[in-house]
């Protein structure tokens, strides 16, 4: 179970101490296996982890030596798994208690000794600061913004919270250059999605394997540098699958069809599986009823193509569209669209297509 | 090595995931059954106004065991190195009294005896990369230094075009769902998708009304090119988008068209085109639909496609003879196939991977990530034979139990840029490598 515990550790520090985060993560067991930690033993040291920590984790390239990292490599051996329980554990008898120079610091360096040096340095606060800022506003932001940033980081002994607060309160943060120009990841795509239609997460197989056709497997990043995200989301195969996924979830498969086709599937998983697969088969019973829109068009009285094509644009794209885009859309409902009639099943039928069209443009893409 | 084991889970989950997905997905979006089955129609195929020269990359993904894949037969070490996993000399097939081919690899046997297989020997790169991401990068780069952060073949494309025009994006097709990073250029980027069944716009209101729609809000207009770089407004984020969606559209319509995907009735009943149906597996099928958009004419130069499994630090015998039965298999099919319809002039093939396996075999009867490896290029064009030595077996010559290169990789890619593509292999790669004659030409 290591990848539940990390993401449970994930989330308890996400916006709590950045020094209590590389700390626990040191020790995590799926990083100890992921970075050969457990083979970084006193007299056979792994650089794997001293490594990515410095490059991907704090610092960046350019703030360290290869010196540096063979040092960080000698204080963190001796942490291993037990092989038994999936826990982390020391191995004295494995670590290295000899004199260690990390980054100007001399002695028998410890983990956390190795953490503090490199949170001391500038380049650590503003390397951070810069991946806050990128995820959330813009790439490649000016160094006005991340040296403040970075510095709020450091005089708040790398407390998240006064530093994300910064940056939200910041009048950069609403600039134009930040608005609408970052790339839905598939699991922001998704799960928006899901948020803002009130779609229930039934049929959780088919959400995964959904997002892994858009190019993000949950627990499978493709390297230790994470997923590239930005641009790279989008390729003939992606965009086409962001749109049939979603589509998909919205028409539901929960019919008689929709059963058949799992059965199919549960009995290939036990055939080439044998007997064990109850989880999965539970989890595979369960199967995505169609987006039901039918609170909404009383709610908000859709009583005409106008008025569902607003509320859901509104809903979804949270900014007006452009007359010709819109006009797209309406053509599209209105011709069939029984207005005034709030019970109608065939209004149910068409609101389904028309949320498809709107999850099928450019700009759904965007946040 | 952790990230070994990493990747076995990770191979052992993608299994899993792809069975599912396969079962699952396939009657989400795919409603007829004929996917791989189907052939170009007739009117598609052999347009033949398309006589340029094509490349089609394979990745050998996960390290392939170059040791396993041509065998020292003559070797001693070898044996010694390998005493359960080694191939015996009376399994393998002959290529001269040093070397030979897998029995199971068949086709490399075939392809070899036809004149078509050339075997680059010691293929590699200083300071070898153990980490199977960081040296995918670095051969797909072609960048040891890591520092270059996009593909030698896409860096290709950049070079096709003047000025500030945007290659066509169809002129790569990867049939992998990632974009690989060797096609990735700085305005190039590739068409790619899994399977071109992908390629369609599957709504409650597809047909019709909702597909006009459909098309109407991705966008209708050729916009003026741009570099593949992060957009810094919404208006560019959405150019970006819709640049994207445009290109996905039009090039699905010519690809399912080439493929015979396309919706059309009058694809049903249409047969497979490889004699041997089903041979080679994945990368059979793959390859089978790369020659229908080459029957078809479409304005391809490089095609990519992708193998995997060849991670094999376990119970590798077995397993490693499978694949390598398979692409053989592959390779050969695709060749035949090409040679019957008088095509294969136009076309080359070039094999890689990661890195070679560890000489000796591990403790759980499988081999360890490695450095240098044969590489395979074959075509009509290719000069056959066995081309460079086969590094040193002995002890004290192996780098940390591994073989040594003796052949750099940028120097098979600068013969195929130079001798095949006919492109300035010098500014692609950034540097001059001793080049190998790999080409008739």
């Amino acid at each position: 179970m290591p990848c539940s515990a990390k993401t449970e550790l994930l989330r308890r520090h996400a916006s709590g101490n950045f020094r209590d985060l590389l700390l626990y993560i040191t020790e995590d067991p799926a990083m100890v296996l992921y970075l050969n930690t457990q083979q970084n033993r006193k007299n056979s040291p792994n650089e794997n982890y001293a490594r990515e920590l410095l490059e991907l984790f704090t610092m960046g390239t350019g703030n360290y030596t290869e010196k540096d990292i063979k040092e960080a490599a000698r204080a963190f051996t001796g942490i291993s798994v037990d092989q038994q329980t999936g826990e982390a554990i020391y191995r004295a008898n494995q670590h290295d208690f000899g004199v260690k120079t990390f980054l100007g610091k001399t002695g028998d360096l410890q983990p956390a000794d190795i953490i503090d040096a490199i949170l001391e340095q500038p380049a650590t606060a503003e390397y951070i600061a810069r991946k806050f800022w990128s995820y959330f506003a813009y790439a490649d932001p000016d160094d006005a913004i991340i040296k403040a940033l970075g510095g709020v980081l450091r005089d708040n002994k790398y407390e998240l919270k006064p530093m994300l607060r910064t940056m939200f309160m910041s009048e950069a943060f609403y600039a134009k250059r930040a608005m609408l120009t970052n790339i839905k990841s598939p699991v922001e795509l998704v799960v928006g999605t899901m948020r803002a239609l009130e779609i229930p997460p039934v049929d959780t197989a088919n959400i995964n394997i959904g997002m892994r056709l858009m190019g993000q497997s949950l627990m499978q990043p493709p390297n230790v540098k994470g997923w590239d995200g930005g641009e790279t989301w989008i390729t003939a195969s992606t965009l086409f699958n962001r749109y049939n996924v979603l589509g998909a979830l919205i028409a539901g498969n929960d019919n008689e069809q929709g059963r058949r086709r799992r059965q199919r599937v549960i009995e290939a998983i036990r055939n080439s599986t044998g007997k064990e697969g109850q989880a999965a088969e539970e989890a595979l019973s369960r199967l995505q009823p169609p987006y039901d829109p039918t609170a909404a068009m009383r709610k908000y009285r859709l009583v005409t193509a106008e008025k569902t094509v607003d509320h859901y644009v509104q809903r979804l794209l949270q900014r007006p569209l452009k007359p010709d885009r819109k006009k797209v859309l309406l053509d599209a409902l209105k011709p069939r669209f029984r207005a005034g009639d709030i019970e109608s099943s065939q209004n149910v039928e068409l609101i389904r297509g028309l949320i498809h069209l709107i999850v099928s443009m450019p700009e759904y893409q965007l946040s | 090595m952790a990230d070994e084991l990493f990747f076995t889970r990770r191979d052992m989950l993608k299994r899993g995931a792809t069975l599912l997905s396969a079962a699952a997905t396939v009657p989400y979006f795919l409603d007829r059954t004929a996917l791989a089955m189907a052939e170009p129609r007739k009117s598609g195929r052999r347009t033949g106004k398309n006589n340029e020269r094509i490349l089609v990359v394979v990745q050998l993904a996960g390290g392939n065991d170059g040791l396993n894949t041509v065998v020292p037969i003559g070797n001693d070490r070898y044996y010694r190195a390998r005493p359960a996993i080694g191939i015996k000399k009376e399994d393998t097939l002959r290529i001269n009294d040093e070397l030979a081919f897998p029995k199971s690899a068949e086709g490399f046997k075939r392809l070899y005896d036809d004149g078509l297989l050339a075997v680059v020997q010691g293929v590699g790169y200083p300071n070898p990369n153990r980490s199977h991401f960081v040296s995918t990068d670095i051969w797909s780069t072609a960048d040891p230094d890591e520092r270059v952060h996009n593909g030698w073949i896409g860096r290709y494309f950049d070079c096709t075009c003047k000025g500030n025009d945007r290659p066509d994006p169809k002129t790569g097709i990867a049939l992998v769902q990632e974009s690989p990073l060797a096609m990735q250029g700085e305005r190039f980027t590739p068409v790619s998708f899994g399977s071109p069944e992908e390629l369609t716009w599957r709504g409650p209101a597809a047909g019709g009304r909702g597909t006009n729609a459909f098309n109407k809000l991705n966008g209708t207009k050729r916009r003026p090119g741009r570099k593949n770089e992060m957009p810094d407004d919404e208006a560019s984020a959405l150019a970006y988008l819709e640049r994207m969606a445009m290109d996905a559209r039009a090039s699905a319509e010519e690809i399912k068209q080439a493929t015979g995907t396309n919706s059309s009735p009058r694809n049903e009943g249409i047969r497979f085109r490889f004699r041997n149906r089903g041979a080679g597996g994945d990368l059979g099928q793959k390859l089978e639909m790369v020659k229908r958009m080459i029957a078809a004419g479409l304005e391809t130069k490089v095609y990519y496609v992708s193998m995997g499994g060849f991670d094999t630090h376990a119970g590798q015998l077995g397993r490693h003879q499978t694949l390598i039965q398979q692409l053989g298999e592959a390779l050969h099919e695709f060749t035949a196939s090409l040679r019957e319809d008088k095509m294969l002039d136009r076309v080359t093939i070039m094999t890689f991977s990661e890195f070679g396996r560890r000489v000796a075999e591990n403790g759980s009867q499988g081999t360890d990530h490695g450095a240098a490896a044969p590489l395979f290029v074959i075509g009509e064009g290719v000069r056959a034979g066995v081309h460079g030595e086969h590094p040193s077996l002995e002890p004290d010559q192996l780098d940390a139990g591994d073989l040594k290169w003796n052949t750099d990789f940028r120097s098979i890619y600068s013969a195929v840029l130079t001798d095949w593509m006919n492109a300035d292999a010098g500014r692609i790669l950034g540097g001059d490598y001793p080049k190998i004659r790999l080409f008739n030409t």
